[in-house]
């Protein structure tokens, strides 16, 4: 008997393994700006074919899963800025600019350092990779799965524009 | 009864809800869930139900194999 039967047994074989994947020249990044990236190849599994990658006001870089834990949303779609910390009442304290990825969807917080959801209610991490520049080159590296095959293919997203709302219909900026 | 756990890597997205209603037996791994232990029971089946029905992209597997059917 099975509540739920998805699991293949030749996938569940599939050994894993890290590859290295050349993004692009770093001087194509502006630091705070998200870029998104779209991997494509068989060994990449697809859930991680979209990424998020940027270089923080403070020079790090990061790269972020496109995929928001809370309700699937492109987070990576939304604004990097700071947040309200918790304070007494009567008195407001915004802190942490430039560290803080708001997913578009519902307007969830995430710390780009560590990937934790700023709520409480929501223990959720964004899926984090590890970005390297080497010889100027950004190179993002990722989980494969399978017989080692192929090339693995970069297509950049559009870069959305400082006014542009991230979700169609909606003006996100109007909560900023 | 035995009882196995899957998740297929292929479909997780990572979004967390097993880790969230059973840390002790999912935990992330490498952009994924993965189960982390074994010896299921009877009464882990209602959580186990729980963990499948919330899952978002139908990753998680639990197959059940009565005593009786092995005779």
């Amino acid at each position: 008997m099975a509540i739920a039967g998805n699991t293949d047994s030749q996938q569940d074989q599939d050994e894993e393994r890290v590859i290295s994947v050349a993004i692009g020249p770093a001087s194509d990044f502006a630091p705070g700006r998200v870029r998104i990236v779209v991997l494509a190849g068989d060994a990449i599994l697809p859930a991680d074919r979209e990424i998020g990658v940027l270089q923080g006001q403070d020079g790090k870089w990061h790269a972020v899963r496109n995929l928001c834990p809370h309700r699937g949303g492109a987070v990576c779609r939304g604004r990097i800025r700071g947040t309200m910390l918790p304070t007494a009442p009567g008195s407001l304290d915004y802190a942490l600019d430039g560290k803080i990825l708001v997913c578009p969807w519902h307007q969830h917080e995430f710390d780009i350092e560590t990937g934790e959801c700023l709520f409480i209610d929501d223990r959720s991490w964004l899926v984090k990779y590890p970005v390297e520049v080497i010889d100027g080159e950004v190179r993002v590296r990722v989980t494969a799965l399978g017989p080692a095959s192929g090339d693995v293919s970069v297509e950049w997203r559009p870069e959305l524009s400082p006014t542009e709302p991230a979700v169609q219909g909606v003006d996100s900026g109007a909560y900023e | 009864m035995e009882i196995t756990v899957g998740v297929n890597r292929y479909r997780c997205k990572a979004m967390q809800k097993c880790v969230q209603l059973m840390p002790g037996t999912f935990e992330m791994g490498a952009g994924y869930s993965k189960v982390t232990r074994g010896g299921f029971g009877e009464e882990d089946l209602a959580l186990l139900r729980k963990v499948v029905a919330s899952c978002p992209s139908r990753a998680i597997s639990v197959h059940i194999e009565d005593d009786d059917d092995e005779t």
